[in-house]
């Protein structure tokens, strides 16, 4: 009967009700969509890489290397010199590498100079591997693989050709249109930047570049280590040894395992990750070259301690709509007491307690707030599930999952009870009325 | 002082030595040594504004409480229990009737009657039956039950807020200057239906009105009643 009784005295003053449920739904509504991005972007974070013990590069920040390496943002200052992976690759701690090269770009796209133990090794989420949707790894220095979002994005299919650019922007004059690659395979969607890269072998980069990898046979082929990631490469190889192998080398058809004359950055896998700390050590002061070693555990949380003063920045604004809110919900209730005097007499008068007055208007404040919060809901669902895409393209939000999380509840459960406690001020002032409410109501 | 209309029946309220004054220093605008209504006693409770009508209501009804003195509502004390419980006797034990603005404009009837049925914890499985026997005995037709009250004539309300004070089959019916708002055959039609419907309560009914006491059993005036200096 209470909420019969709070329900209708909404509706009866419905014009003022719904612009306070405007109000609340707005700064409901931002609070769930900060809380809910903070929950992607931390969960963006942490699968965006797993499974690297190490990330080595030259000598710059820790977050830089990550940034460029991982993130694919910013630029390497220096490459990291052919002869410092050799050493890398002969460490006894470390299983495998794979190594990166930066520099060019694809129609906004980063291009990523590496091997198929990319494909192999590196992982995203919960340890889980990249997979091909269609197609497969480089089997050419030619070959390129990209990921879901560049060949949604561009419409791209195995088997056709794309042209890289030298630099990075999204426009650029200089076009390699002499070495266009061929697609021979598309990752499959992990919500992380290997989504946006368009990969290619080291050598393929080179040869983009001028710099024939036969140039640098000086120095030892890379990956002595078993490279399990181009046993398909192996298999196609074992299937163009069927054909004139030597005429396909001269035009970069196959395989090339030259190395190049440097590289971007490296990502270690160790054969016992209790040594990281050694091994990052080791490499910090290596005396050979000047290289940086980081862990990314302990570089994406450094980063991530940056992000968060953002986010709990608009956390903080979006509390500081909601007091806004919450204070004009009290401010509606308040203004209505000297109208609702009459009515609290008749209540009194037919055995509504003062307590009941109280709990009269509280249940009015939290049945605004909860309608409020049940819209906010739907419409940021509905705001979700038709903006996904612009997020993902303009913002690499991946949405994934629904709203409805323990910590929305928590967010929706905070928002009541604060709506409750606020709701004590008009309800003690009709409270109090209800004290000195008599029969007469002239 | 005994009651001025005994009757045989037992009383259902009595006020022994009630005083009481808004301010703790302010002059006594009650003073009633004692005085009782019975059971099923219809009474009128006569006088001129500012005599302390609508105060001793009040203290009837237990919104106030009397600085001295007891007050007891069908056998049990009322004045001296605690607020909750007061208000508990008085949604079971009494029905009010005021002068205006009786209703919540915004509830429908039966919401409003439902109303006073909740508060008293009235769970009577027949509780819409009862209610529409009511309206339809205070000649108000089936429809109204779901029309808000805002939009009842003055009359229908009046007649309304009759059946909502009786849903609960109270001991005490309080009146207070119902009448004042209707015309003269409005208010004869109205006092009818209100004494035929009311026969199982004691009626205490409060007027200046003096013209309307042929309707009671018995009739007091304030000045005799109340021997308190103070005005209102």
């Amino acid at each position: 009967m209470i909420l019969q009784l709070a329900a209708a005295s909404l509706k009866h003053r419905k014009t003022s009700v719904l612009l306070t449920l405007f109000t609340i739904v707005i700064s409901v509504s931002l609070l769930l969509s900060v809380e809910y991005v903070r929950g992607q972007v931390r969960d963006s974070f942490t699968r965006t890489v797993s499974g690297v013990d190490i990330i080595v590069g030259a000598p710059t920040g820790q977050l830089n290397l990550l940034l460029y390496s991982v993130f694919r943002m910013g630029n390497p200052t220096q490459g990291v010199d052919w002869q410092d992976v050799a050493w890398l690759e002969d460490h006894p701690q470390v299983d495998w590498l794979v190594p990166i090269a930066l520099g060019d770009a694809h129609k906004g796209y980063r291009v990523v100079g590496t091997s198929n133990a990319y494909f192999e090794h590196f992982k995203y989420g919960d340890k889980q591997s990249l997979s091909f949707s269609t197609g497969n790894g480089f089997t050419s220095d030619r070959h390129a693989v990209i990921g879901a979002e560049v060949a949604e994005q561009l419409n791209y299919q195995v088997g056709d050709k794309i042209v890289i650019s030298h630099g990075l922007g999204e426009v650029s004059f200089q076009h390699h249109e002499s070495h266009p690659f061929t697609i021979s395979g598309i990752l499959n969607p992990t919500g992380t930047p290997a989504d946006k890269g368009v990969y290619v072998t080291l050598q393929g980069m080179e040869s983009v570049h001028g710099s024939s990898p036969t140039q640098n046979t000086l120095r030892r082929s890379p990956f002595k280590k078993p490279d399990a990631g181009s046993k398909a490469a192996d298999d196609d190889h074992a299937h163009h040894d069927e054909h004139d192998h030597s005429a396909e080398d001269t035009h970069g058809e196959s395989l090339s395992q030259a190395p190049p004359s440097s590289i971007s950055a490296l990502f270690l896998g160790l054969s016992s990750r209790v040594a990281a700390l050694q091994v990052q050590h080791q490499i910090n002061n290596y005396g050979n070259a000047a290289l940086l070693a980081i862990l990314p555990g302990v570089a994406l949380k450094q980063l991530w301690g940056l992000m968060s003063n953002v986010e709990k920045l608009l956390l903080g604004i979006s509390v500081l709509i909601l007091i806004s809110s919450l204070i004009g919900l009290i401010t509606l209730l308040l203004a209505t007491m000297r109208e609702r005097r009459q009515e609290i007499a008749v209540l009194r008068a037919i055995g509504a307690g003062p307590g009941t007055i109280l709990w009269l208007i509280q249940a009015e404040a939290l049945l605004i707030t909860a309608v409020g919060c049940a819209v906010s809901f739907a419409a940021v669902s509905l705001g979700l599930v038709v903006f996904a895409d612009w997020l993902n393209a303009s913002y690499g939000l991946v949405v994934t999952g629904s709203l409805f999380t323990l910590q929305s509840a928590i967010v929706v459960g905070c928002v009541l009870a604060a709506t409750w406690v606020c709701s004590f001020i008009p309800a003690i002032a009709a409270y109090r009325s209800a004290l000195h409410a008599g029969l007469s109501t002239r | 002082m005994a009651s001025p209309h005994p009757t045989s029946a037992p009383p259902v309220i009595v006020l022994d030595g009630v005083t009481f004054a808004y301010t703790a220093d302010g002059p006594d605008i009650i003073d009633i040594p004692a005085w009782s209504v019975a059971a099923g006693e219809h009474a009128f409770v006569s006088g001129a504004s500012g005599s302390g009508k609508s105060t001793l209501l009040n203290l009837v009804t237990g919104t106030l409480v009397p600085n001295t003195g007891t007050i007891t509502l069908a056998g049990q004390p009322f004045s001296s229990a605690p607020a909750r419980q007061r208000d508990h006797l008085r949604a079971t034990h009494i029905g009010v009737v005021f002068q205006q603005f009786n209703l919540i404009g915004y509830l429908t009837v039966q919401q409003n009657i439902a109303a006073a049925a909740y508060f008293a914890k009235n769970k009577r499985p027949d509780l819409n039956q009862r209610i529409a026997e009511l309206v339809d005995a205070l000649q108000l037709p089936d429809s109204v039950l779901q029309a808000r009250a805002e939009t009842l004539s003055v009359g229908q309300q009046q007649r309304v807020a009759i059946a909502r004070a009786l849903v609960n089959q109270p001991e005490v019916l309080v009146v207070d200057e119902p009448t004042s708002a209707l015309d003269a055959n409005a208010r004869d039609r109205f006092m009818n239906l209100l004494i035929d419907n009311a026969r199982e309560s004691a009626v205490l009914f409060v007027s200046h009105d003096t013209s309307l006491k042929h309707h009671f059993e018995s009739h007091i005036d304030m000045a005799s009643l109340n021997q308190a200096k103070g005005k209102v």
